[in-house]
């Protein structure tokens, strides 16, 4: 007789080296590099929650803002994105101290959370440990997941609230308590995470649940559900400023928005060719219900495609487009990807290895066909070691870990911690946010919107990169900056060592650098008040 | 007959994913950079005249655009009646601006600066990319950089981007003055 000890473990060993390889991943010196401004603004909100047990967007010395001063009300309490993450934050902080580690390591955990997620989801509903294995294994292996993940920031946490929902749903909520109050909970507290994400996610994938489980969606149960949810949501509809979002929203984006997410899509997510087989292969399915796939797999993979793609096309009106609003569907992708690969595998193994290898280890089947197709969406400043030339992402993304990436945020705050005296002000067009929580100085500008300045600041920081606010004018802050430097005689200029790149630590894969260029396009200029200089306004 | 496919397939599958695999191959940095060199220099340098193709025809929209909203601001007077050929050529836009002159105003003025915006990214984009490419020139091998003949040296072609590019920025200074004095008269509409 076998032992059951013994047949248990073999089918935990390949999760068990999967979750062990993604926590070196994901925690392996995670505070590397320092936050950058989206992090940031967390990181500030979270340490005044600490403060004042409130999200204030003002300490008294800097204001916390993106959107021109429109996310606080007059009491400076934060309305604009919703406080979940905030207060996860808050609560590391208070943990572990005020650290980049402490920010960024609850949402690590969830990133992890997520990879047994897809393993869980996939092994319990489905019975089928390859697909699991190899689902989370995908997720594993997935540099952008991997980069947001490791940011205190929304996005695996996102990602994860989206895989409970699912899990709950494939559960039996239909009778039972417990998996409907997990329903609940998982939708609400992604509106808590970000209405976003609920509003694109949630639409879809009660569209595609009543179009392929309609027999799984009892009325009452399901009336039921909706009405707890709504519940749940409802503080956050009245005190997040929704309404004055939605004024932002401009029809003549959605094409373009439309055609950006797509490319997100087809280059980081699911590759062109595999879009192709999934679209032949259901091709019928829209004109005959029972063409409908019988296969409970396969329909599972239909269901997430449907919801991938419907959830883009939600996304669409909403005028900033952001790949790293798709982060959510990374382990949807994964799991879709794992079922076609195992579909490779019982039509011919050479090709299934193939596929496996060319998914797994490159990004080739995602940009070569498009290379082919001349339709690669590759912005001009990129350049061959990021993730929109062909690569080996994992080896960029170790490469990274393992030789420390002194990023332009880094610099900047090194910089002004040498250099600057605590309570100099510095005015910097973008970045504001990192080196208000890094440094003692009071740091205006950035997307801050129209802000007095009392006296001329101490310091001025022109980004090369030239900012403009929703509606395509120039931020306050460049108009400033410009102001001020148009006499010489107020500045002198110091032009440092290191490159004026953009943003620094973002995740996003059209914008992350993993090493320095080779060539410096543009380096730091910044601007030091003579001391001289008049101190009136 | 579904046989026959399939046995097709059997060799499709394989061969694609073996042309994908080649292909990243050679197109991974160390590789290519060995046994292409110069030709990484080569496809920038085609991004970047791709760019700058993209921004002058921004520039033609822009000045398309900028054109029309003059045309309309002039056109606003009590007595404005819709042209009966317009209509027949173009019911849709000029339904809208007839019956919806804010509407057409405002979405026009919103598209206008958006390309603008583009346009003034891009060059500096550009402008940045070509300062780049004139610092890669000296690594390029004296062997492939006879590739090119006199008239299609990266030299002459850095050049001619350059070129339409400053071409670029001072057309839409141009137009980006006369879209912010338009900005300004169409206030009170």
């Amino acid at each position: 007789m076998d032992d059951p000890v013994k047949r248990r473990f073999p089918s935990v060993l390949p999760i068990a080296i999967i979750l062990a390889l993604a926590a070196f991943f994901l925690l392996f010196h995670l505070d590397q590099r320092p936050f950058w401004q989206d992090e940031a603004e967390t990181a500030c909100l979270a340490r005044n929650v600490l403060k004042y047990g409130v999200p204030r967007a003002y300490d008294g010395v800097n204001f916390i803002s993106q959107e021109q001063g429109q996310e606080f009300d007059q009491n400076y309490l934060w309305r604009w994105s919703p406080w979940l993450q905030i207060y996860v934050t808050a609560g590391a902080f208070r943990i572990m101290g005020l650290t980049t580690f402490a920010g960024r390591l609850p949402f690590t955990l969830f990133g992890l959370a997520c990879i047994f997620l897809v393993y869980r989801i996939v092994s319990k509903n489905f019975s089928n440990q390859t697909w699991a294995s190899l689902a989370a294994l995908l997720l594993c292996f997935s540099v952008v997941f991997l980069l947001s993940a490791r940011q205190a920031r929304y996005y695996s946490m996102g990602a994860f609230l989206t895989l409970l929902s699912l899990h709950a749903f494939m559960e039996d909520w239909q009778s039972r308590l417990w998996p409907a109050i997990l329903l609940c909970l998982s939708v609400g507290l992604l509106f808590y995470t970000n209405y976003l994400l609920f509003i694109s996610f949630l639409a879809p994938a009660l569209l595609a649940a009543i179009w392929l489980y309609s027999d799984k969606i009892p009325l009452k149960r399901t009336a039921k559900v909706i009405f707890a949810t709504a519940f749940i949501i409802l503080p956050g509809l009245f005190l997040f400023r929704i309404q004055e979002q939605s004024k932002i929203i401009h029809p003549v984006l959605i094409p373009v928005n439309l055609e950006n997410y797509f490319s997100g899509l087809i280059q980081f997510m699911l590759p062109l060719p595999i879009i192709l087989y999934l679209v032949w292969r259901w091709r019928r399915i829209l004109w005959t219900r029972s063409s409908l796939p019988q296969d409970p797999a396969e329909r599972f993979a239909l269901f997430l495609t449907v919801i991938v793609i419907g959830n883009i096309i939600f996304l669409s009106p909403v005028p900033q487009c952001e790949h790293r609003y798709l982060l959510h569907l990374y382990p949807l992708c994964a799991i879709i990807l794992g079922w076609v690969i195992l579909q490779a595998w019982r039509f011919q193994k050479f090709s299934a290895i193939l596929l496996g290898f060319l998914l797994l280890f490159t990004n080739w089947l995602n940009l070569i066909p498009m290379d082919w197709l001349y339709i690669t969406n590759r912005p001009l400043l990129s350049d061959r070691h990021m993730l929109t030339y062909p690569n080996f992402p994992l080896k960029l993304f170790l490469t990274e870990l393992r030789f420390s990436y002194p990023d332009v945020i880094g610099n900047l705050i090194g910089f002004f911690k040498t250099h600057a005296q605590p309570g100099d002000t510095i005015l910097i067009t973008y970045g504001d946010l990192p080196l208000q929580f890094y440094t003692n100085n009071r740091v205006i500008g950035g997307l801050q919107g129209n802000i007095a300045i009392p006296s001329p600041p101490d310091w001025v920081v022109p980004r090369w990169e030239t900012r403009w606010n929703r509606v395509y004018l120039l931020n306050h802050s460049e108009i400033i900056s410009r102001a001020k430097l148009s006499s010489n005689s107020e500045y002198y200029p110091l032009v440092l060592s290191f490159e004026d790149e953009a943003f620094g630590n973002i995740p996003d894969p059209y914008e992350h650098r993993f090493i320095p260029l080779a060539h410096s396009r543009h380096k730091m200029v910044v601007y030091k008040k003579r001391s001289g200089a008049p101190d009136g306004p | 007959m579904a046989l026959k496919s399939m046995t097709a397939w059997k060799f499709i599958l394989p061969a694609g994913l073996l042309l994908v695999l080649v292909q990243g191959l050679l197109q991974v940095a160390e590789f290519q950079d060995y046994l292409f060199p110069g030709k990484h220099f080569r496809s920038e340098l085609e991004a970047v005249g791709d760019k700058c193709l993209l921004m002058e025809t921004d520039l033609i929209s822009l000045r398309g655009r900028v054109q029309d909203l003059e045309a309309f601001l002039a056109s606003q007077t009590p007595d404005r009646r819709p042209s009966g050929a317009s209509l027949v050529l173009s019911p849709w836009s000029e339904g809208v601006r007839f019956f919806f002159p804010k509407f057409f105003w405002n979405v026009n003025i919103y598209q206008a600066k958006r390309t603008r915006v583009k346009v003034e990214r891009n060059v500096r984009y550009v402008d940045s990319m070509l300062n780049n490419l004139e610092l890669m020139k000296p690594k390029f091998p004296q062997n492939s950089a006879r590739q090119f003949s006199l008239n299609h040296g990266p030299d002459f072609q850095i050049q001619k981007i350059r070129a339409r590019c400053q071409f670029c920025a001072s057309e839409v200074k141009r137009l980006s003055e006369k879209l912010n004095s338009l900005v300004e008269r169409g206030k009170d509409l």
